[in-house]
């Protein structure tokens, strides 16, 4: 295959303005194909980062009862027959919009938590 | 080789010069696109996969997160549930080694699904494993729960009023109990722990369980404050708001209730320590004591203030033993042999009976009440009497023996709304140096402090301590060896410097303004009432996130 190729490449009649702008237009093109591709990993990476602090973060703003986070009414949800009352705490990520919901017990809320 | 042929191929591989490639006009611009562009694919696709790969794995993280919020939501839900109800929750197994499971906890959508297994390990400890599934993410968490018992042993009152000039102290290991929804403000030196039903706020100075306050502290319940609801330092050491200790466990015998119990059953072989909530709170526990019985039974004296005479200014009383009933206090010091004599007598100018110091009498012959072939406890207070037993025994003939180790104890019984003040707890000859000698002899002697219990019915009073001096005699003498025992509307006033040796127990402990009081926490032979348990706290010792 590559003697074939070989002995084509070593062909001295010209082809070279022909292949210049073929090659320019495969250049092109791939460019444009290669652009949007690094375009698209680079927005998957810099999605996943921000996801990956996003998710970080709630963790912190939910175990620290942080402002930015929402509670529901007090609830109680049945469970083994017998019913535990607590609130629903939500957290929506301004930058991600990633959305986390929790349920955190009257009794063991970090105000009444054992020290 | 292919690749030598590749290498052969390539223009690099040519041994040319720079010139000559230039002036090369063989066309070889479409294999270098080519090549570039096949070699950049390349690239682009590894960096395409593994970012892809990046994202899904991120995702996946994002999903597992809201998996672990959902598991800790369940761990939680179980954990509150046992740890406020304990054994008595239905999410605990009944039996060691069994399993309970739930098959869903039912949040609210979003947060997928939780499942959770609870197994009864030991009597003292409770697996839990809980599996949340989020989309296709599953995450499981467990936890451990160890069963800590609470300890009570202390004085428990409906309400403490201790006005912000006061300060109360509980000595030694004493625990404080206030069943007051209310909550409670004030300075407290508690050496144990402390409990009351509402808010606790505890002002600058105060101490619980060896810890200081150099600042007002409030524990209360409200959700909208940085305070806790309990402050634990140890399974020992401890403040708890909020939280009620009321008799939960039948089977711990609560002392109040056996003594009261052991009266009403003629059996009265058990000594009557004082301790923790019971039927202290009783609106009739007077009533239930059943004086007549109370009397045969026990073989002891006791006087029970009964009524206030507003013809002849005089309370009325009986004391004695079941048999004898007498209308005025004064017949006490007037047939001192019955057992019970207030020694500067009784006067009602403004509602009150008072005495000086109560104390039992000198009463040579006072044997011959206790039923033959009975063993009686009859006790001396206070060391005032020329007898120097507390319990003796007779047979069908007579007298058998008598011994000095055994507990003294003897009553006052304040009935309802009648009020007593007593300015001393101890007799003066008592007080000074011949007290202190008194004391020590008995020290070596291993005697046990002689006692003294009083009942308080619906709206009885006793205050100690009124109108007493501050020389160190007089701060000797009040000293007050008893326990006091009342319904929820019965009152004891304490004056400053006022000791209570014993336990009380009623419903409003209150202190004079400016006065600091003590409460020395002891049974009647002198010594701690071991802690009893009153509650259990189920707690987390591990949990694996």
């Amino acid at each position: 295959m590559f003697n074939k190729l070989k002995v084509k490449l070593s062909d001295k009649h010209g082809m070279t303005l022909v292949e210049t702008v073929i090659g320019f237009a495969l250049l092109a093109i791939a460019s444009i194909m290669l652009l949007t591709g690094f375009m698209t990993a680079g927005a998957l990476i810099k999605e996943a980062n921000d996801y990956k602090i996003s998710s970080a973060r709630v963790a912190t703003v939910i175990d620290v009862e942080d402002t930015t986070m929402q509670k529901s009414e007090n609830t109680s949800i049945a469970v083994g027959g017998t019913s535990v009352q607590g609130q629903y705490y939500f957290y929506e990520d301004e930058d991600t919009h990633l959305k986390y919901k929790a349920f955190v017990p009257s009794a063991i809320q970090k105000n009444n938590e054992t020290k | 080789m292919w690749w030598a042929d590749l290498i052969a191929f390539l223009p690099t591989a040519k041994k040319e010069g720079t010139m000559n490639r230039l002036k090369n006009k063989d066309g070889s611009a479409i294999l270098w696109t080519v090549l570039l562009t096949i070699i950049i694919t390349i690239l682009l696709g590894t960096l395409l996969t593994l970012s892809y790969g990046y994202h899904n794995s991120t995702i996946a993280t994002v999903k597992k997160q809201q998996a672990y919020f959902t598991a800790r939501s369940a761990t939680d839900m179980v954990i509150a549930e046992l740890g406020t109800y304990g054994s008595e929750s239905k999410l605990m197994p009944r039996r060691n080694g069994a399993t309970l499971k739930i098959d869903d906890f039912g949040f609210a959508e979003g947060m997928g699904t939780a499942k959770a297994e609870i197994k009864k390990a030991s009597d003292d400890t409770v697996e839990v494993k809980v599996i949340a599934a989020y989309a296709d993410s599953k995450y499981t968490m467990t936890a451990t729960l160890k069963n800590q018992s609470l300890f009570f042993g202390g004085i428990a009152v409906r309400n403490l009023d201790v006005p912000a000039t006061s300060t109360f102290t509980l000595t030694e290991n004493t625990d404080l109990y206030i069943d007051n929804a209310s909550g409670f403000s004030g300075r407290l030196n508690v050496g144990g722990n402390l409990i009351c039903r509402g808010n606790i706020t505890l002002l600058a100075g105060s101490s619980v369980s060896g810890t200081t306050f150099e600042q007002n502290t409030t524990y209360d319940n409200n959700l909208a404050t940085t305070h806790p609801q309990k402050q634990i330092w140890s399974p020992s050491k401890y403040i708890i708001s909020n939280y009620d200790i009321s008799v939960k466990y039948p089977q711990v015998v609560q002392t109040t209730r056996m003594l009261v119990s052991s009266i009403l059953t003629g059996n009265y072989d058990r000594e009557a320590c004082n301790n923790v909530y019971g039927m202290a709170f009783d609106p009739n526990l007077l009533d239930n004591l059943d004086m007549t019985k109370f009397a045969l039974t026990n073989s002891s004296r006791y006087v029970k203030i009964t009524n206030f005479d507003s013809i002849t200014g005089r309370y009325f009383a009986e004391q004695g033993i079941a048999d004898r009933a007498y209308t005025s206090v004064n017949d006490w010091w007037v047939f001192p042999y019955k057992g019970w004599k207030v020694s500067d007598g009784v006067y009602a100018s403004d509602g009150w009976s008072q005495a000086t110091y109560v104390n039992y009498a000198a009463v040579p012959g006072w044997y011959n009440y206790v039923t033959p072939g009975t063993v009686g406890g009859v006790s001396r207070f206070l060391r005032n009497d020329t007898y120097d037993v507390n319990q003796f025994k007779f047979s069908s003939s007579g007298w058998l023996d008598d011994k000095d180790d055994v507990t003294s104890v003897a009553y006052i019984l304040v009935d309802k709304n009648c009020k007593l003040r007593v300015k001393y707890g101890l007799n003066q000859e008592y007080s000074g140096f011949l007290g202190s000698l008194t004391d020590a002899i008995d020290a070596m002697n291993k005697k046990k402090i002689s006692y003294l219990y009083v009942y308080l019915d619906d709206g009885a009073i006793i205050e100690l301590g009124n109108t007493a001096g501050s020389t160190a005699e007089d701060l000797r003498r009040l000293n007050f060896y008893m326990t006091i025992y009342g319904t929820e509307n019965s009152t004891v006033i304490l004056h400053n410097n006022v000791k209570v040796h014993g336990s009380i127990n009623v419903g409003t402990l209150s202190v004079k303004p400016g006065a600091n009081v003590t409460v020395n926490y002891i049974t009647s032979n002198g010594g701690q009432v071991a802690k009893q348990k009153v509650d259990e706290l189920w707690t987390i010792s591990n949990y694996s996130e």
